[in-house]
């Protein structure tokens, strides 16, 4: 089987594999406990009332009648309009989403080239003293709380010395638009983005530094080697591109939760992104943005790891696609 | 690393413990580890306050009296953070026990039967992956229930894809190799086969990621309550972060203090976890070992 | 007669030095400024009246107006509605409305539009639905373009107080009748609102700020302020410090309590705590043995030291809770309607006598067999509710009671314990007013929220009498005497009233919870600041702050005038002219 054929199969069956968390996240969301009617109707309402809402929403209909008409909604584009928000879910999420991108992407990538780039000084003079410090160092980031260490910033910038902003994406009294705004957004978001940074080094640090002390213990390394070919010119031509294939991997898994990667930071720093509309919605029970939020991360999931597959057929000839993928 | 079959076990271990030694990241984890497990054990028995009492007065700064302050009920948090560590512990090894257990029942039967079995699994494998963890989580904890026995079943449960991929990669591999096969000459029954002759040779490597997956899991529970979804009758570090992040500015010790405690437990185990796979991946090895 | 010249002289410079510029001249409101109030999240849509939006009532309340408003002390007064009658037989109410105000399009309000606002209320089930019974509305009459007329079926005495509450802003009628159901997303109103409030909308960015700016037509004279942005920030501890690093002017997220002090040493800040009529309290499961013993419930009442819990879980920001009703509702409290006092020993006693056997583990067993294992069923929307169930399992402790502490979310809890009733002991809070109706819906049989299964008929009785009856003293009687067998049964057993705070920048004023009698307790239509421009011309501020030194300076030059004419200076300054 070629790689063509993987592909397309891979296609057919991530389609597949997102349509049946389709239907699993309609029903563990809408058969849980807590009824979004009575929440919407708020205290005071009456037996009578709550029903009238109930009908509103179509909530009176049994359980299969409302998974069929969602499921085919979905499959036209339609996520459907939330309870609490007078909006589409789509629009709502869309709105979230650079705001959370913000906060993930840059940190990813930060993350990435800072932890490649300590990766790459460490894996030369593997084993040393320096390494061990670092790569100890870097499992100990590593074990740190997200919502911990933007606390203990907030703590130390907020208090203490009074540099940074600690919450919120703008100052609001200032109104700022255009290049202003953008400054103001980018200040607010240095702590956020130091956190998630933070976080996020070791593991790229960890995978890239294995990966090119793999790659160093391979024949053709000791061979070059042995041929005379010195350290650098050996380390710029060949390991260093045959060792960036899992730390991109890792990365492009990680895009896949781009979208839900940051809740806790977005919580402690007040960002009104995707985590926080999670939350909001599943205290009211807003069923439609519940599982609009759940379809479009696992689609992005899906995504990423499509996008890997095609990474792997891209970048390395010796996989085979047989039966036995991934 | 491939066990062979004619390998003295004592020699082995005594192996093993010598290539461990060398990995100095994975000592300190132990003996740090080894402390931890300790104070959890004999914590009913150490001179310290009761964990539970409020009867000092709140917001009490670091003195000599409480080594780490009070919280914002008049709770010792030197004692809270003492107790804390059989909560962390018992949630991070009980979800890694789940884990654990349904992947390596699922990847062993995906890899040894092949066929429909394995790509069954392999897709309820990836639909377990699609779905953010944390997200999954934080619905069912939510809206399902906070007591502590759900948190470690929902966490075990949805973080058992790791493990059983990598029992599945083992059992496909050891399947072919020819003690299995004499095993099958013989016929033996497949499931004598699988838990008395597959699996304890494919453990090796998912001991490993059980200890990163402990990590992770006690992670997962810290940020859990955080939300405020912990259960609210046991002393868990990430409920005490959560407690005191409102007063971070001014009481900043109630936060502080558990954040600390969970760094170093799950550091210890990342550290543990880190030298396994190191000892058990020779490629990694330093030359001339 | 003649005075001395010197000494006139002298009295004239004297007094000047007495000049007025300190007195009076703050308490004249200046234009202009931007107020920023913090609160904790959004709107959820701007239709004020489809449903329950806590973040965007205090929005709501400075772009619309309502027939009838309460203002910080409960106290109705008029809005749209400058005048009404209520009939004799409490069955007509007619509001007469100011002819002046505009929908902030130019449109002219009208009673069209209160017609249309309260029949979609009925139609669409508006959340004010329950309370201001629109079931019990026969018709709504246009009687002229500024005048209406409800006419209800049933006499309903808190008809007026419920009216001025929540949910019942008077929408505009040309805008939403375009659209078949009030909340069709195609209708821009929900996310531009057209409202008749003191101020306009200006733009929302979701997460982060609503803005408004002052409505110049604004039928009551537009408010001083230029602009009012209502910032968004989703918990107290970044709320707090936002504030404090000038980011706002009005905290209106309640702080940490262990911050209270601190804001209040804040200079600029003035922080007041004012009672509100809201409560905790906790239900007793009635349905459920041993919880339908009085006995059991006595002494749990008893054993709870109510003083104890606000001095520990609210740090003293609240009073132990009194009666059966709210004080700060005063009229309709009952102080003589009391609740048991704190009585370890007493408590004790009567589980003696009542047969429930102290176990050899320190926990009693009912007459039945059962261990009095019981489990408390609390909301974790925030650390107070939390912190009473900790101090209740140690007092219930000490009577021999082990109590569990069941922390759910808000839908779940609801779901538990208000739908299933699957409960031992619950804590809830309310607000309980702005009328004692809202016991009927509360705490009597057949509400929706009485998930304590309390089935008292007398109470009911009472209850649903006084809410029909139109006289006051009768009213305040039934009430007076449903309190007293509230607090007999014990089927709810009140903990803390709560108190409120106002944490603003002093340099802003006219706030309103200053203004008594004047505006609604959200409404920022009469608030100024400090440093704005002067409203009245320049030079008339200079005469009137220098009115007394002018005054003195005028006189002066008159009499010196006069001194000169009649040649008495000449005398004076030369002394030897004779």
């Amino acid at each position: 089987m070629g790689w063509k054929e993987y592909l397309l199969r891979r296609i057919i069956q991530l389609f597949f594999i997102v349509f049946i968390v389709l239907i699993l996240n309609f029903l563990i969301i809408n058969l849980a406990p807590g009824d979004p009617a009575s929440i919407m109707a708020g205290e005071l309402a009456t037996k009578e009332y709550i029903e009238a809402v109930r009908q509103k929403w179509g909530l009176n209909k049994p359980i299969y009648e409302r998974l069929i008409s969602y499921v085919s909604n979905v499959v036209h584009g339609d996520f459907g309009y939330s309870f609490t928000y007078s909006q589409s879910v789509l629009s709502l999420i869309a709105e979230r989403i650079p705001i959370t991108l913000m906060l993930t992407l840059t940190s990813s990538i930060l993350a990435f080239v800072i932890g490649l780039l300590l990766a790459v000084r460490s894996a030369q003079n593997a084993f040393s003293k320096e390494d061990i410090i670092v790569s100890n160092a870097m499992l100990v980031l590593y074990s740190v709380p997200s919502f911990w260490l933007g606390l203990v910033l907030i703590g130390v910038f907020g208090v203490g010395l009074r540099l940074l902003p600690t919450s919120g994406m703008t100052d609001v009294r200032a109104a700022n638009t255009g290049l202003l705004l953008a400054i103001d957004i980018l200040i607010h978001s240095i702590l956020p983005i130091s956190t998630l940074t933070a976080i996020q080094i070791p593991v790229y640090y960890k995978i890239a530094r294995n990966s090119i002390v793999e790659q160093s213990s391979e024949d053709y390394a000791l061979t070059f080697t042995m041929a005379g070919m010195n350290r650098s010119d050996l380390f710029r031509k060949y390991i260093l591109r045959n060792s960036l294939l899992p730390p991109v991997t890792v990365f492009a898994l990680h895009l896949g939760y781009i979208l839900s990667g940051a809740v806790l930071v977005e919580i402690v720093f007040g960002w009104p992104g995707m985590g926080r509309l999670l939350l909001g919605a599943v205290y009211s029970r807003d069923y439609p943005l519940i599982m609009g939020i759940y379809l479009i991360t696992s689609i992005t999931v899906a995504f990423a790891n499509f996008f890997v597959d095609i990474l792997y057929v891209l970048l390395d000839p010796r996989v085979k696609y047989t039966n036995e993928s991934s | 690393m491939k066990v062979h079959e004619n390998k003295n076990l004592l020699e082995s271990v005594r192996d093993f413990w010598n290539k461990y030694k060398k990995n100095k990241g994975g000592v300190i984890g132990l003996y740090s580890l080894l402390i931890i497990l300790l104070v959890a054990v004999v914590v009913p028995f150490l001179p310290i306050y009761d964990p539970n009492s409020i009867q000092f007065g709140s917001f009490m700064p670091p003195s000599l009296a409480h080594l780490f302050g009070t919280d914002e009920l008049g709770r010792d948090v030197l004692s809270r953070v003492l107790w804390g560590t059989r909560t962390s512990l018992s949630v991070g090894f009980g979800a890694a026990l789940v884990s654990s257990l349904a992947g390596i029942i699922l990847g062993s039967i995906a890899g040894y039967f092949g066929g429909l079995f394995d790509e069954v699994i392999s897709r309820i494998t990836e639909i377990f992956l699609m779905i953010p963890a944390f997200f999954l989580i934080l619905l069912i904890a939510s809206i399902y229930g906070s007591s502590i026995y759900y948190v470690i079943l929902v966490i075990g449960l949805t973080t058992w894809p790791s493990t059983a991929r990598i029992i599945r990669a083992q059992t496909l591999s050891l399947k072919e190799r020819e003690f299995i096969y004499a095993q099958k000459v013989i016929g033996s029954s497949a499931s004598r086969v699988l838990f008395i002759h597959l699996i304890p040779n494919a453990i090796q490597p998912v001991i490993a990621n059980s200890i990163l997956q402990v990590a992770s899991a006690i992670l997962l529970e810290a940020g859990l309550s955080f939300l405020g979804l912990g259960d609210p009758n046991l002393i868990s570090w990430g409920k005490m972060i959560y407690n005191g992040s409102i007063y971070i500015f001014s009481s900043w010790w109630i936060a502080f203090f558990p954040g600390l405690a969970i760094v170093i437990t799950v550091a210890s185990l990342n550290m543990i976890g880190d030298a396994l796979a190191t000892v058990l991946n020779p490629r990694l090895e330093e030359r001339g070992a | 007669m003649q005075i001395s010249f010197k000494v006139i002289i002298v009295l004239i410079l004297t007094t000047s030095l007495i000049s007025p510029q300190v007195i009076g001249q703050e308490l004249t409101p200046k234009l202009g400024g931007t107020l920023v109030v913090i609160q904790v999240g959004d709107p959820k849509s701007f239709n004020p009246d489809a449903q329950v939006d806590d973040m965007g009532f205090p929005i709501f309340q400075n772009l619309f107006d309502k027939l009838v408003t309460l203002d910080i002390d409960y106290n109705i007064i008029p809005d749209l509605a400058y005048k009404w009658d209520v009939s004799s037989d409490g069955l007509i109410y007619t509001f007469y409305l100011y002819k002046n105000a505009t929908w902030h399009d130019g449109v002219p309000v009208t009673a069209w539009d209160v017609k249309w606002t309260f029949e979609t209320i009925n139609k669409s089930k508006g959340i004010a639905y329950s309370w201001i019974k629109a079931s019990n509305i026969k018709s709504i009459d246009v009687v002229d373009n500024y005048t209406v007329r409800f006419v209800l079926k049933q006499p309903f005495a808190a008809f007026l107080s419920f009216l001025a509450w929540y949910g019942t802003f008077v929408m505009p009628k040309h805008i939403y009748q375009n659209f078949s159901d009030w909340m069709d997303p195609k209708n821009a109103a929900l996310q531009k609102p057209i409202g008749s409030g003191p101020f306009k909308f200006v733009e929302w960015v979701k997460g982060d700020h609503v803005t408004l700016e002052a409505n110049d037509n604004y039928f009551k004279g537009r408010p001083y302020l230029d602009k009012l942005v209502f910032k968004i920030i989703p918990d107290a501890n970044t709320a707090l410090s936002s504030f404090l690093a000038g980011e706002g002017d009005v905290l209106a997220v309640r702080p940490p309590f262990s911050e209270i002090p601190k804001l209040n040493s804040t200079s600029g800040v003035i922080v007041i705590m004012r009672p509100v009529p809201s409560r905790w309290y906790l239900g007793f499961n009635l349905l459920r043995y041993p919880f339908n013993d009085k006995t059991l419930r006595l002494a749990i009442a008893y054993a709870i030291n109510r003083t104890y819990i606000v001095e520990k879980a609210l740090y003293n920001y609240g009073f132990p809770a009194e009666g059966g009703y709210v004080p700060a509702i005063k009229w309709a409290f009952n102080p003589n309607a009391k609740l048991p006092e704190y009585n370890v020993s007493l408590a004790n006693k009567l589980l003696d006598e009542a047969g429930y056997k102290l176990g050899s583990d320190g926990i009693r067993v009912t007459p039945n067999g059962t261990k009095l294992s019981i489990k408390y069923t609390y909301f974790t929307t925030g650390p107070e509710t939390e912190a009473i169930g900790v101090i209740i399992k140690e007092q219930l402790k000490k009577i021999g009671i082990d109590v569990t502490l069941e922390g759910l979310e808000i839908g779940t809890w609801e779901q538990k314990v208000v739908r299933e009733r699957n409960f031992d002991i619950a804590l809830c809070d309310g607000f309980e007013g702005p009328d004692p109706d809202n016991m009927r819906s509360r705490f009597a049989l057949g509400a929706y929220l009485n998930f304590a299964n309390y089935s008292n008929v007398e109470y009911l009785k009472l209850l649903e009498n006084a809410s029909t009856t139109t006289n006051f003293e009768t009213r305040k009687e039934l009430y007076w005497k449903a309190q007293e067998v509230f607090v007999q049964d014990l089927a709810y057993l009140p903990l803390v009233d709560l108190v409120a705070f106002y944490i603003w920048k002093k340099e802003f004023h006219g706030l309103p919870w200053e203004s008594s009698g004047k505006v609604n307790y959200n409404s920022y239509a009469i608030t100024w600041w400090e440093k704005g421009k002067s409203i009245e011309p320049e030079y008339i501020t200079f005469l009137k702050s220098n009115a007394l030194t002018i005054a003195v300076v005028v006189v002066g030059v008159i009499i010196l005038g006069i001194a000169i004419k009649r040649g008495l200076l000449k005398k004076w300054a030369g002394k030897s002219t004779s």
